[in-house]
């Protein structure tokens, strides 16, 4: 695997590299940066397969450099190791996907751990498999694992009744605690997100042919048709037939 | 100006005096209406009442007096049909300034005595056709040094008196009236109607023809003169008139219209139509039967109607009275009536001038005083919450400082974090690279516990990361102290995202380390566990230390139920600049406050502690909100354990709308 360590301490980095190269021999450092430009033209020069960097740093910072190799279509894979532990970037990273977010100082046991995950991926790549699931759950990355389970059962039943509640207990946690995880992750509230997901799914029902508006408030999970319109219309800002006509 | 503009002021402002105003004015039309309405009423109704009553008075008046007048007259007439008398007057006649002459004369007086004592005149003269021949005054002996009823100077008017019986000779072929014939000639003379032996009162005088016995009325030349006094209509004007007010006014005419007796001295002698001559007089008019003469009433219904204004002005003074006591009673009333209204402006005053009202005594039960009583309860409610607000404040105020003095500190470490993070880091590398991964772990956490606690930008965390702190905390210590204690955290992961507030179980975790098992060489426990309790998570910190003696655990209760903070100064061991804790606890003699130095003196060790959780416990009441809830149970020789309830914040709370699609 061939790897760019981009770390302005020196010593970091030599630690870092002795590191990388005691735990796999797969692992090939083939450059070291000192900051974010002189990194961004390593990796476009030298197409390495992982990049180490750090976030602060002088010209240009690890969150800028990922955005600008992305920027450029280069499958890179990134793990960041970091000497703060901010929200924020830890947001922004994983947005970006990268692999993994490390704080400094980093213990041989977490090297290994990312590696390990590094090759998972290298392996999985060549599958792709197929998913039918999770694609709500891929649009909220960092939610709670309990948020992105609520967020399959949304997937996979919308077209039945589905009660805050009685979701939370099947959880395991409070309603309340339920509805205040969810908000704070989705940043909006559960039944506000179901509603329009359901509308989505009534787009797309109707997008694909669909007439009867009937059938698609049914295959939906509104049990209303009147209720139906009154959610479309709020959501759209038109009603179903003139959607329709719109397609 | 100033003045009239004071009253108004005072009329606008007070409401019982402007009540009073109106209900004045009101009740002052309404009398006066009715007043003027009755007086006119009154006085037909009086006039008309009067007359009639006089009308009747008249007629028994009359009678009376008809009576009365023939009484007189047939007294004289028995004294003038004396047959004596009529000799004794001749004889005299003839034998005068004889001594036979002067017995004659004195028996005639004794016999004018005789007939005076017996009748109710008060004098009795007989006048020959000479002059007076003989006279008897009532009072001549019983009021010695009376003077003569008659005297010389009255020859010439007594001879006028009598002279009608001689001029007025009517043949007996030539006589109309009948009456006079049979009734001897009478004629009544009111003049001179003041005598002075007898000023006292009027006189009138009947003069009688002395015919005595035989003689025949017109050839008898002696006249008998008797008086009497007018007292005797007075009895008449005192029915008639009435004393009061003077409207009604009782008078005798003679044949000729002219006065003859009358209240009024000075009306006498003049004729009636002057008497009458006001258009507003009416006069009732009885004729007595004889000499012509006429009874009038004069009923003066303008003097009436003044003598009832004058009534009724006097009744109005009364009424005037009456109303403005009464109004200034109904103000009194209603002034006390609205004296809450008055407390309660006066105490509003006071809040809005700042100063702090006293609650209104109550005085009394109605709506108002209700009202007043109210406000009190609202003022006290106001005080109340005031007082909240104010401890709210001085929290806010302690949590403020607390975070400015973190904010310096964190200023001044933040070079130091840095320095001693990436430091540490290189340090890692170095352990690595010397095969300690052991060394690379504690470092690690130790970087990981520094930064968690440099870090002043993030005061709310996740509780995960809370557990997480506490975790490497623990482990670190537990490392230092080797088989002094070990711990467990059975904290479950889906109640990670709980919002929690930063260093929130450090106080309490150090206690037990530092406090719980001092002096022990092995087997301390701490365990720190979570699980629901209804909608607030339950976080329990236990450990199997010595416990408190009963003085700290009081002082710890009470810094746990208390709400307030005993000491508002930022002391040092200030728990959000938990490094410094750290720091303390890192000493060889940690946190003098609370370590064993001062284990003898409870007193001390209280306030060093206790400002660690009283500091913790503030910013959590202040973070979680009400029903937020910390509770201790300590045991001696057994341990301590910490339970709190936290709420999930309402401001972080986000109710979803159940929907049931």
């Amino acid at each position: 695997m061939r790897i760019v360590i981009v770390e302005d301490e020196k010593r970091a980095a030599r630690g870092l590299r002795n590191l990388l190269t005691a735990i796999s021999e797969d692992a090939e450092i083939v450059a070291e940066a000192s900051d974010g430009i002189e990194a961004f033209e390593q990796i476009r020069r030298l197409k390495p397969d992982v990049v180490f960097t750090d976030i602060r740093m002088e010209y240009m910072d690890g969150i800028a450099l990922i955005k600008a190799v992305r920027e450029n279509g280069f499958d890179v894979k990134f793990v960041i190791i970091s000497a703060y532990e901010e929200f924020e970037y830890a947001r922004q990273a994983l947005h970006l996907g990268v692999v993994d977010y490390l704080v400094k100082p980093v213990t041989e046991e977490e090297v290994r751990g990312v590696w390990k995950q590094l090759c998972a991926d290298r392996q999985s790549a060549g599958k792709k498999g197929s998913r039918v699931h999770g694609l709500l759950r891929e649009q909220y990355p960092q939610a709670h694992p309990l948020v992105q389970k609520a967020m399959d059962i949304i997937e996979s039943s919308y077209a039945t009744r589905i009660s805050q509640k009685e979701l939370a207990e099947n959880l395991g946690i409070t309603a309340e605690y339920f509805s205040y995880l969810f908000s704070k992750d989705a940043k909006e509230s559960f039944s506000r997100f179901l509603r329009r997901y359901r509308i989505r799914k009534a787009k797309e029902l109707m997008e694909a042919g669909e007439t009867s508006a009937e059938q698609v408030a049914y295959q939906t999970g509104f049990s209303d048709v009147k209720y139906f319109y009154k959610c479309f219309k709020e959501e759209t800002g038109v009603n179903p037939g003139e959607y329709r006509k719109s397609i | 100006m100033g003045v009239f503009k004071k009253i108004r002021y005072y009329f606008s402002t007070h409401f019982a005096a402007s009540f009073a105003l109106v209900f004045l004015l009101a009740v002052v039309a309404v009398m006066g209406l009715m007043q003027t309405y009755l007086r006119r009423d009154y006085l037909q109704y009086f006039v008309a009442q009067s007359f009639e009553q006089e009308q009747a008075v008249m007629k028994s008046v009359r009678q009376t007096l008809n009576r009365t007048l023939y009484e007189l007259m047939s007294e004289g007439s028995k004294m003038a049909i004396d047959e004596n008398l009529r000799l004794l007057a001749e004889s005299l006649q003839e034998e005068e300034n004889s001594v036979r002459g002067q017995a004659k004369e004195l028996q005639l007086s004794n016999e004018l005595k005789n007939h005076v004592y017996g009748s109710y005149a008060i004098a009795s003269a007989i006048v020959g056709p000479v002059g007076l021949l003989s006279q008897y005054n009532r009072y001549k002996f019983t009021n010695p040094g009376t003077l003569q009823f008659w005297e010389e100077s009255d020859a010439e008017t007594l001879k006028q008196m009598t002279a009608f019986l001689r001029k007025e000779f009517i043949p007996y072929s030539r006589r109309e009236s009948t009456d006079v014939f049979f009734f001897p000639r009478i004629r009544i003379f009111v003049e001179p109607d003041l005598r002075p032996g007898y000023s006292k009162s009027r006189v009138i005088h009947f003069v009688f023809p002395l015919t005595g016995g035989k003689a025949s009325v017109w050839e008898c030349e002696y006249a008998l003169v008797t008086s009497y006094s007018m007292e005797t209509f007075q009895n008449f004007l005192d029915t008639v008139n009435i004393p009061q007010g003077d409207y009604i006014q009782g008078y005798i005419t003679d044949a000729s219209g002219m006065i003859i007796y009358h209240g009024d001295p000075s009306k006498i002698g003049t004729g009636s139509a002057a008497v009458e001559e006001d258009e507003t007089v009416r006069v009732i008019s009885e004729p007595l039967d004889y000499f012509g003469l006429t009874l009038h009433s004069m009923i003066d219904v303008g003097k009436m109607r003044s003598y009832i204004n004058q009534i009724y002005w006097k009744d109005l003074q009364i009424y005037f009275l009456l109303i403005f006591l009464c109004v200034i009673l109904v103000y009194l009333v209603f002034r006390q009536l609205m004296r809450p209204v008055r407390e309660l402006s006066d105490s509003m005053s006071q809040a809005e001038n700042g100063i702090d009202p006293e609650p209104i005594p109550i005085r009394g039960r109605h709506e108002l005083w209700q009202v007043a009583d109210e406000y009190n309860h609202m003022l006290q409610a106001l005080d109340e919450k005031n007082r909240e607000l104010e401890l709210q404040h001085r929290m806010a105020l302690v949590s403020l400082n607390q975070k400015y003095e973190a904010e310096r500190e964190a200023l001044e470490s933040q070079i130091n974090a840095h320095f001693i993070c990436n430091t540490l880091g290189c340090i890692n590398y170095e352990a690595i690279e010397a095969g300690n991964h052991e060394v690379s772990l504690l470092i690690k956490k130790l970087s990981n516990i520094l930064r968690y606690s440099f870090d002043q930008r993030h005061q709310e965390v996740l509780i995960w990361q809370e557990i997480a702190w506490v975790d490497q905390y623990l482990y670190l210590q537990k490392m230092r102290r080797e088989d002094v204690f070990d711990y467990e955290i059975n904290f479950p992961d889906v109640y990670g995202q709980w919002p929690c507030c930063k260093l929130m179980f450090q106080p309490f975790v150090e206690n037990s380390i530092l406090h719980g098992f001092e002096g022990r060489k092995s087997g301390g426990y701490i365990r720190i566990s979570a699980d629901m309790d209804g909608e607030l998570l339950r976080i329990r910190i236990e450990d199997n230390g010595c416990g408190m003696d009963a003085q700290t655990e009081a002082a710890i209760l009470e810094i746990l139920r208390n709400k307030g903070i005993p000491h508002l100064t930022p002391a040092r061991g200030n728990s959000l600049a938990a490094g410094e804790a750290v720091h303390a606890s890192d000493s060889p003699h940690p946190a003098p406050a609370q370590g064993s130095g001062s284990r003898q003196d409870g007193t001390e060790e209280i306030p060093g502690l206790g400002i660690g959780i009283a500091n913790v416990v503030t910013r959590m009441r202040m973070f979680y909100g009400s029903r937020f809830d910390v509770t201790m149970n300590t045991q001696k020789g057994k341990g301590t354990s910490f339970v709190f309830r936290v709420p999930i914040p309402d401001r972080q709370l986000e109710h979803g709308a159940e929907e049931n699609l």
